[in-house]
């Protein structure tokens, strides 16, 4: 993992204090909200419906044991006992006291964690795919990208204040797992025909009320060349995005008004012509960042662990565990573990303190000391011992921390929606509650197979609903929550945009209305390898509005 | 319909109502009512000056119905603001006493 420099520790030592003078002049009056507010934010505290709202950045989704256990301590210490994973790969706590939010950047700088630029106008924490440094699938590992950038874009003086929020996702296997294509920049690893790694660069994608898949602007980037390269992305963005409507605001809009192929070539162009100006990267650079994600050394195993084969042949729950939950590791012998924070009928991507320290536990014991953070808000042990299945298992049934439905149709995306979120319109949690519960963690579910269901509660889309399979949007209608269905989405390297059903549903109807969509989709496919995405794709909408609108 | 003045509270974030002797009560039930218009505005004017005095944020009238329970919001928005996330979001395992990290 990359480990804070003397530069790193002094820089975020530095802003801690910087921000704790702030909230002191904030408290005594010296400050007033209109020139706080800028500030706090910059420091990630919102102010949300019920109490502030701190959002901690975790850099492309990568923890170690020891920074796991801090936010556990501050949950405990400084919370409510919990916190909550993010679309985005970051934490949110939902009841700091303001007064408390410097203490708590200082205890986040031990472990070298940090809220810069987990709000405002400025780019984001640069996302990367949770089997990064792991999947058997792996071209490259995409984490010393995303540290690259997060350091060259860390109060970059030039982009602290851009038109809007810039989102960066670093993807390194062919499978698209970090939602590349709606992002401002997705970078997908690719390898040439000469063998080389490089970048295949995707712009203009993004959600909210105008959602865009991105389009490729480049087959092949040179890895020196991916700061000047991002660098003129960013130059024309400053100076051309809208800065007259905050919904016009974001690059997806500036691709969509100029067109995708002029603004191709005047990219080309800007980077041409700066190409060479400072933000070439030198090989010993990228070579020395790449060293801080060298993966671990992994003792040699056997490809096929009789363990494992043997306790999934008489304990159905551990092999199905095994079958939803473990994916390929690179190094024979191992796997790579979800731990779903989705429990049937829990809170979407929430994790309470002890949660949080039994995993942090069990990736010492287990996953050479590390984790991620998947984007659809579970967390991942990235280097099991397949020998070694059998022991964790037995030690996260117990928590609650077992259930094997990865990808499955529990495993839904949702954000915190209207019971936490100042902007919600409608409720998302309590309708992930009740799908779960309606579909359960059982035969049925299984049945079912691949299926993305994705919840926002307002049309800034944090809970991915565009690109779910089957997506809900909260909205409000006449004072009620209403719930819009778009199905046909997809966040992976067939990114799609989901369309809309056709009228919204009540919160009474709306659980009914998916199972309909469900037990369409069960009715029609072609068999069991079928899955939902690829039957919609074939069939089309029909079917499913007949389901949802002209049921009896 | 009456009305009551909510804002968060400055220090820690929390939702407050100005109560009936003009401090800020964390029960809506506790807060004082405003029956017209007139006077609620009147009310906003004080919050604003508590605003301004950095006890309070972002002060806002709040339409609430009386009935045997008491008072409560009338949108769905102001009533899970008064009664926390509809959910229950307190962990399973249950809030602990800090550990303490350095012990």
């Amino acid at each position: 993992m990359y480990r804070y420099d003397e530069f790193d520790k002094g820089f975020v030592a530095g802003r801690v204090e910087q921000f704790r003078d702030q909230v002191a002049r904030r408290l005594s009056g010296e400050l007033d909200e209109e020139q706080f507010k800028p500030l706090r934010l910059m420091n990630g505290v919102y102010l949300q419906l019920h109490a502030y709202m701190l959002r901690v950045a975790i850099p492309y989704g990568t923890l170690s044991s020891r920074q796991l256990r801090k936010l556990a301590f501050i949950a405990r210490r400084y919370d409510r006992g919990y916190g909550h994973f993010t679309t985005r790969q970051n934490i949110q706590f939902n009841w700091p006291a303001l007064a408390d939010c410097p203490d708590i950047l200082n205890e986040l700088a031990e472990v070298e964690m940090h809220a810069i630029q987990t709000s405002g106008n400025c780019i984001r924490n640069v996302t990367a795919d949770q089997f990064a440094g792991a999947g058997a699938d792996e071209i490259e590992d995409p984490r010393p990208y995303a540290e690259i950038l997060r350091q060259w874009s860390s109060l970059h003086p030039e982009y602290s204040f851009l038109p809007r929020k810039f989102k960066i996702a670093v993807n390194g296997a062919a499978k698209d797992r970090a939602a590349l294509q709606v992002h401002d920049i997705g970078y997908q690893i690719v390898r040439n025909d000469r063998g080389e790694t490089g970048f295949s660069v995707y712009l203009g994608g993004g959600q909210g009320r105008t959602p865009m898949v991105a389009h490729k602007i480049r087959d092949f980037l040179p890895k020196a060349d991916l700061l000047a390269y991002t660098n003129a992305i960013l130059r024309i963005y400053n100076l051309e995005g809208r800065r007259d409507n905050k919904y016009r605001a974001r690059i997806k809009i500036l691709v969509h008004e100029k067109g995708a192929e002029d603004i191709r070539a005047e990219v080309e162009r800007e980077f041409v012509e700066h190409r060479e100006d400072a933000l070439t990267l030198p090989q010993a650079e990228i070579d020395r960042i790449r060293a801080y994600f060298a993966p671990p050394v992994l003792a040699k195993r056997a490809p096929i662990s009789t363990a494992v084969e043997a306790r999934k042949a008489k304990d159905s729950a551990f092999a199905r565990f095994v079958a939803q939950n473990v994916a390929p590791h690179k190094a024979p012998g191992y796997g790579i573990v979800t731990i779903s924070l989705k429990p049937i009928g829990g809170i979407p991507g929430d994790a309470s303190a002890e949660w949080m320290e039994a995993i942090a536990d069990l990736a010492e014991t287990y996953s050479q000391d590390e984790l991620r953070v998947a984007h659809e808000q579970n967390l991942v042990l990235p280097h099991v011992a397949l020998d070694d299945l059998p022991l964790l298992f037995d030690r996260l049934a117990p928590l609650g921390l077992a259930t094997a439905n990865t990808g499955l149709v529990t495993d839904i995306i949702a954000c915190p929606g209207l019971d936490y979120c100042a902007l919600a319109t409608a409720r998302s949690i309590p309708i992930a509650q009740r799908l779960s519960e309606r579909f359960g963690d059982g035969a049925r579910a299984e049945e079912i197979g691949e299926l993305k269901v994705n919840i926002s509660g307002c049309i800034n889309a944090c809970g991915h609903h565009h690109v779910g399979h089957i997506g809900i949007l909260g909205l409000e209608k006449s004072g009620t929550e209403a719930y819009q269905i778009t199905l046909g989405g997809s966040a992976d390297e067939t990114c799609s945009i989901g369309e809309i059903a056709g009228r919204s549903f009540s919160s009474e109807e709306i659980v009914d209305a998916i199972e309909a969509v469900v037990d369409t989709y069960l009715k029609i496919r072609t068999d069991k390898s079928e899955d939902f995405l690829t039957a919609y794709r074939r069939v089309g909408m029909d079917p499913f509005k007949e389901a949802l609108y002209e049921r009896g | 319909m009456p009305k009551v003045v909510s804002a968060n509270r400055l220090a820690d974030g929390i939702v407050v109502y100005i109560g009936p002797d003009g401090t800020w009560l964390e029960a809506l039930g506790k807060a004082k009512i405003f029956e017209t218009e007139a006077e609620a505005e009147t009310g906003l004017l004080a919050a604003s000056n508590d605003a301004k005095r950095n006890l309070i944020l972002d002060p806002f009238v709040v339409e609430v119905v009386r009935d045997e329970a008491g008072l409560s919001a009338v949108s769905l928005r102001n009533a899970i603001r008064a009664r926390g996330p509809t959910i229950d979001f307190t962990p399973r395992t249950g809030i602990q006493t800090a550990r303490t990290e350095r012990s």
